[in-house]
């Protein structure tokens, strides 16, 4: 396939702030009271992605294997601080469970996928490292607090059932079992309903990115399936590592809700 | 086989809702915790089922010191059964026979419709679903599952809050009937004198955190201590 890529000039990358400024016109219009909001969003994502562009820039042609790890790392870390900052649920550790969770959870499938699949080289290659670690890290963020949100609510609603099971002789793993599953699943079920409306309804954004960049669609699809597999891999062990260590926070040494 | 609380201290969220309680439960007999609500009464059966420790003071079963033994070894001998049923997904059966599953124990089916029928309970309930099951139904359920579990004593938190008085009447039996026919040890925490007091034998008053009163019903009855004669009256 020919490329004919069209870059975006700093003219066009301006005028397309009057899609938001529409978006904030309407907010104002049916006084939904999020118009600052909006105009914050804006301006945030503005500088944070072009930020971010000449960073990538940087580390891309240095070509250091320290920046890559350091970017990732990072990537890691604000993600489990931002899912925090949102949650209600907010039992002891929770901050570091979730950071854990994530990075053992992404860790194990990217590496797969690095240098048993891509085969990438040199393995710190930031073209590839951290384009793909970012999509996988903040797709399980996400599941993530969707996990922990619900982990909060049920155990508020089912707390009697919990105690009524410890009651029984049950131990803290089996008392809170359907707790965990229903969390677990939770936070899984958006990403198996992503798999399910591909290509149907949604083309996701890196398949239509590597379309603009030139790639041919057939070998864009390869590397969407591919990532949307690794998301639902990462997810799905990051979920099961979080919900085992949230046991250490929600009972104490004793087996007794905290 | 007594169990015994000395000196103990409990507080939640900064306050102060059991203080210095020193109490002894004798065996086999039906002991009824009344007072206001927020006296600590719901608070102390949550301790006797090791569901909390207490922040200071000694609570121990026969030779079984709380604070040295697992919560899940404390409560093989003491069960509870809570204010608001709480029943788990599926059939009657599959609850009744949950502590035994669970502590992988022989389930003896025969054994389970004998219990029930003794307790005046339709064998025929076994495979209905929980919901399909009235709020006094599914308490009497849980009496039955927290029975099964075959502990010495049971804890019962206002088992009868949330049911009309003729049922609440038929709960009440069953509990007497566990304690004449099972010699278990009934521990009944309720704030309402006129639906425990006929089958109690202890009566233990508690306001405020502090034990009013512990002893005989006969003697409560008589009591002439001013908040307990308030509350008696229903003031």
């Amino acid at each position: 396939m020919e490329s004919n890529y069209i870059s975006i000039s700093n003219i066009a990358l301006l005028g397309s702030i009057a899609f938001m400024l529409i978006v904030a016109f309407i907010a104002f219009l049916a006084k939904l009271g999020i118009t600052k909001s909006i105009i914050i969003g804006t301006v945030r994502s503005f500088v944070q992605l072009l930020l971010m562009g000449y960073v990538l820039g940087f580390v891309f042609d240095m070509n250091k294997w320290y920046f890559t790890v350091l970017i990732v790392m990072i990537m890691f870390f604000f993600g489990a601080w931002d899912s925090y900052r949102g949650l209600k649920f907010k039992p002891k550790n929770i901050f570091y469970h979730s950071l854990s969770a994530n990075f053992i959870g992404s860790f194990l499938p990217l590496a797969f996928l690095f240098y048993g699949l891509l085969q990438v080289t040199p393995w710190f290659n930031p073209q590839y490292i951290i384009p793909i670690s970012a999509m996988v890290i903040s797709n399980t963020m996400s599941g993530i607090s969707i996990c922990l949100n619900n982990y909060g609510n049920e155990l508020k609603l089912r707390k009697n059932e919990v105690e009524a099971k410890l009651s029984l002789g049950a131990s803290c793993t089996i008392a809170i079992e359907n707790i965990q599953k229903s969390s677990i699943k939770a936070g899984l079920i958006p990403t198996i309903n992503a798999l399910m409306i591909l290509g149907i309804v949604k083309l996701p954004g890196m398949m239509t990115g590597q379309i603009l960049g030139g790639v041919s669609p057939v070998d864009s699809v390869r590397y969407q399936l591919v990532i949307m597999y690794i998301i639902a891999a990462a997810t799905a062990i990051s979920l099961y590592i979080l919900t085992k260590l949230i046991q250490t926070s929600v009972f104490n040494k004793r087996g007794q809700l905290v | 086989m007594s169990i015994k609380l000395k000196s103990v201290n409990f507080s939640y969220e900064n306050h102060q809702v059991l203080k210095n309680v020193n109490i002894e439960f004798l065996p086999q007999k039906i002991h009824v915790l009344l007072g206001p609500s927020g006296g600590g009464k719901s608070s102390l059966l949550r301790l006797l089922n090791a569901l909390m420790d207490p922040n200071s003071g000694d609570i121990s079963y026969i030779n079984t010191v709380y604070s040295q033994t697992h919560p899940k070894d404390i409560r093989k001998k003491i069960g509870m059964v809570f204010q608001k049923p709480a029943l788990f997904d599926g059939t009657v059966y599959d609850n009744l026979i949950w502590s035994m599953k669970v502590q992988k124990l022989p389930i003896d089916k025969t054994k389970i419709e004998n219990m029930l029928s003794q307790l005046d309970i339709p064998t025929d309930y076994l495979d209905k679903e929980i919901e399909n099951l009235s709020v006094g139904e599914q308490q009497r359920i849980c009496i039955v599952r927290t029975l099964l579990a075959n502990p010495d004593v049971i804890l019962f938190d206002e088992p009868t809050s949330a049911l009309d008085p003729q049922r609440s009447k038929k709960v009440l039996e069953l509990i007497k009937q566990i304690n004449t026919q099972y010699q278990k040890t009934i521990i009944l925490v309720s704030h309402d004198i006129d639906t425990a007091i006929d089958i109690a034998d202890t009566v233990t008053f508690l306001h405020d955190g502090h034990v009013l009163f512990h002893g005989t019903k006969e003697h409560f009855l008589n009591s002439d201590n001013e908040i307990i004669t308030n509350f008696k009256h229903g003031k």
